[in-house]
Parts: C-alpha cells; sequence; structure tokens
C-alpha cells in the first residue's frame, strides 16, 4: 500500500504542459458545450487614439483604414475579427493588439449593416468581446435612450447594445415607417407621441437590425446587439 | 513516515487538480472555438435581413402605378349651320356647315329631309310649305345645329 503513492507520483498524472493555473478560475466554472449564449461586450479600445469600451458606432469612411488597439488579457490565445463579408484570425497576440481594419470596397462592409466584431479567446478559454458598428447612407438622425446612455444617431444610424430582453426607446425627428427584422423584438408605437415618432422594443439576443423610412426618402438604420451573459473575467 | 506520505499525497493532488484544470481550459476552449464558428453567420445574417428591410420600404415607398384612364371622345368642334334668311317655296337654296358631320340628317322642323353626304359641307334644300321653317342637323337624337328660313310664296 506505501508503494502506490510513490508509483503514482513516477508515473505521472499531469497531462499535458500549462502554466500555473489561477486560483480565482479553479473549479468554479461550469463548461457549457455548444452554448450560444451572447456574451456582453465589454472589452477595451481605441480607434485612432480615442477609447471606448464594449462597442461603439463610427463614420464609415471610402478606401481609409481604422487604426484598432484593442486591450487584451495577457496570456490571450486568440483573437478573432468577424464582419459579413469576412472572419480572420490572430493566434498568439501581442498584446495590446494592435491592427487597421480598411472596410472592403464596394461590398457590404462600404454600404449596409456589417459591423465589425473583435472577440479574444482568453487563457482561460473565455470570450472577450468589442464591437464597432459603421454608419452607411442613412440620412435620418434619430435620439435613442440605450442601456441608461443617450445615443444622438446624427450619422443616421445608431447601435444599441444592452442586455436582452431590457426596453429601450427611440425617437425620429419626423414620422417613419418602421421595419424590423425577422425574429426580433418587435417596434412599439409609444402612447402619446406624435404618429410615427416615437417606439420602442425588447432588446432581442445577439444581432437586430430595424429601418425607420421617412416620406422624403431618408432613412435611419437602428442596430442592436442584447447579451444575455456577463463577460467572464480572468 | 506518515508525514512524508502525507506530503506526497499533497503533491500528487496538486498534479491532479491542475491535470483537470487544464483539461477544463481545454474543453472550455474548444467549446468556445466552436461557438466562433457557430456565430459565424449571426453578422452576415444580419445584413441579409437589412437589406430586405431597405427593399420593403422602397416598394412600399413607391408610388402605385397609375390606373388605366378611360379614353376620352375627341372633344367635337361645335357646329354650326348657315343659310338664306328668306326662300321660296318649292326652290332649291343651300345651307353650309363648318364642318362634315358624318351619319347626320337633315330635318326641317320635325320632317326629315335627307340623310348628309358623307364628307359633305353644303346641302341643298327645297322647302314647299310657307311659313318659318327651322332647318336642323340631326345626328342620333341630338340637333347638332338649326337654322330659321322665312319661306314665302
Amino acid at each position: 500500500m506505501r508503494t502506490i503513492p510513490a508509483l503514482l507520483i513516477l508515473a505521472g498524472c499531469t497531462s499535458t504542459p500549462a502554466p500555473a493555473a489561477d486560483s480565482s478560475a479553479l473549479g468554479a466554472e461550469l463548461l457549457k458545450d455548444g452554448d450560444k449564449t451572447p456574451v456582453r461586450a465589454s472589452l477595451p479600445f481605441s480607434v485612432e487614439g480615442v477609447p471606448f469600451v464594449g462597442t461603439t458606432l463610427l463614420q464609415r469612411r471610402a478606401g481609409i483604414g481604422y487604426k484598432i488597439v484593442l486591450e487584451i488579457p495577457k496570456g490571450t490565445q486568440r483573437v478573432e475579427m468577424k464582419t459579413c463579408h469576412r472572419r480572420w484570425v490572430f493566434k498568439a497576440p501581442a498584446v495590446p493588439f494592435v491592427t487597421t481594419y480598411t472596410p472592403a470596397f464596394d461590398t457590404r462592409e462600404m454600404r449596409s449593416a456589417c459591423e465589425l466584431e473583435l472577440t479574444a479567446v482568453t487563457r482561460l478559454g473565455f470570450k472577450q468581446r468589442a464591437i464597432i458598428d459603421f454608419s452607411a447612407d442613412e440620412t435620418l438622425p434619430a435620439s435613442t435612450k440605450c442601456d441608461g446612455a443617450a445615443l444622438d444617431g446624427k450619422l443616421g444610424a445608431t447601435f444599441c447594445h444592452a442586455a436582452v430582453g431590457t426596453v429601450q426607446l427611440i425617437t425620429l425627428p419626423v414620422a417613419v415607417r418602421a421595419y424590423g427584422q425577422d425574429g426580433c423584438g418587435s417596434l412599439l408605437p409609444v402612447r402619446g407621441a406624435p404618429e410615427g415618432t416615437k417606439f420602442e422594443w425588447h432588446q432581442s439576443a445577439g444581432y437586430c437590425s430595424y429601418l425607420f423610412h421617412a416620406a422624403d426618402g431618408r432613412e435611419h438604420r437602428l442596430d442592436t446587439y442584447g447579451w444575455a451573459e456577463v463577460e467572464r473575467d480572468e | 513516515m506518515s508525514k512524508i506520505l502525507e506530503i506526497l499525497a499533497l503533491i500528487l493532488g496538486f498534479f491532479v487538480k491542475r491535470g483537470a484544470t487544464q483539461e477544463e481550459i481545454r474543453r472550455r476552449t474548444a467549446a468556445t472555438y466552436r461557438e466562433l464558428d457557430a456565430d459565424s453567420q449571426d453578422i452576415a445574417n444580419q445584413s441579409d435581413a437589412y437589406e430586405e428591410l431597405r427593399e420593403r420600404a422602397r416598394r412600399d415607398a413607391a408610388p402605385p402605378p397609375e390606373a388605366p384612364q378611360p379614353t376620352k371622345p375627341p372633344e367635337t368642334q361645335k357646329l354650326t349651320i348657315t343659310g338664306p334668311a328668306t326662300a321660296k317655296a318649292n326652290v332649291s337654296f343651300t345651307v353650309q356647315l363648318s364642318r362634315p358631320v358624318p351619319g347626320a340628317d337633315l330635318y326641317a322642323d320635325v320632317w326629315r329631309l335627307c340623310t348628309i353626304p358623307a364628307g359633305a359641307t353644303e346641302c341643298a334644300v327645297v322647302l314647299n310649305g310657307v311659313g318659318t321653317r327651322a332647318i336642323r342637323v340631326v345626328l342620333g337624337s341630338e340637333t347638332l345645329a338649326q337654322c330659321t328660313v322665312e319661306v314665302q310664296q
């Protein structure tokens, strides 16, 4: 009996070499294989030196790149970038992660709802995320109350990042026809407001798009991302 | 001896736990990569949906096609008939029309005199009754024009 522990030690019970484990993450998390719960975007980043946390909306510029610095945690295994048009991966990225994103000419990256999503897979295998949305050729401004913040929407587009199920609000300066993506929270006219100018919606999980069309042809685009899970920390 | 075994057990336990943790991390990472693969369509699907919304908005905003208008018949120029103020009974006189009136008849009061020849703008009239007579151009049941002639003996 006394020799058994010695034999086990000699045989070795470790599988692969690994860095020292962080005690704050040990044993507490359950794996969720196949879980597609959208995670809150919270990664700090900067674009052309201007800092943001989690999400932002920028004016789209033809043929000009955006220098992005992503404040990923040390030991990040991978950074993945994704748009509606492409997906590319950086393994063992440097910290901070620096890249230049240039919307691809003559694709939807230039002219449609097409966010840039940056996801870091941390040392412990968790996702941390940042999302950058871009204005396109919409010209109708709007005011949005989203997750406690007032978004001015003067670029003709708005990006609202909030928890799934919460109620958000958008106001237009003129009466509009409102259209929503199938499967996303319906736009509900607000009572008491001039008809067709104010709408509420329940934030849906993941990405959704809405369009507001005025009689003079101007449009406003509302993109939303509903998160159901807070990001995991190291 | 038992102390040594205790220490050895602790060391063994550390490695076993570390191995399990590494296995958790490996599985979690694999699951995260699978999620990222599965999510790869999300933004593209949203973009597709947005393009459809724009198309719907444009269709709704387009003016409806104009309903075909019924063809209006060309307005007919007003017809006038001119002739002499007086005429002798049983003596032919001529009346002029301002334009041809295909299919029209010539009347004296309520009596039909003749059908105006196609393309004609003049008509010869002979009346035998004495008195004031109304010379009328009639199409169907409608009097298009008339003039009066005093018929004398």
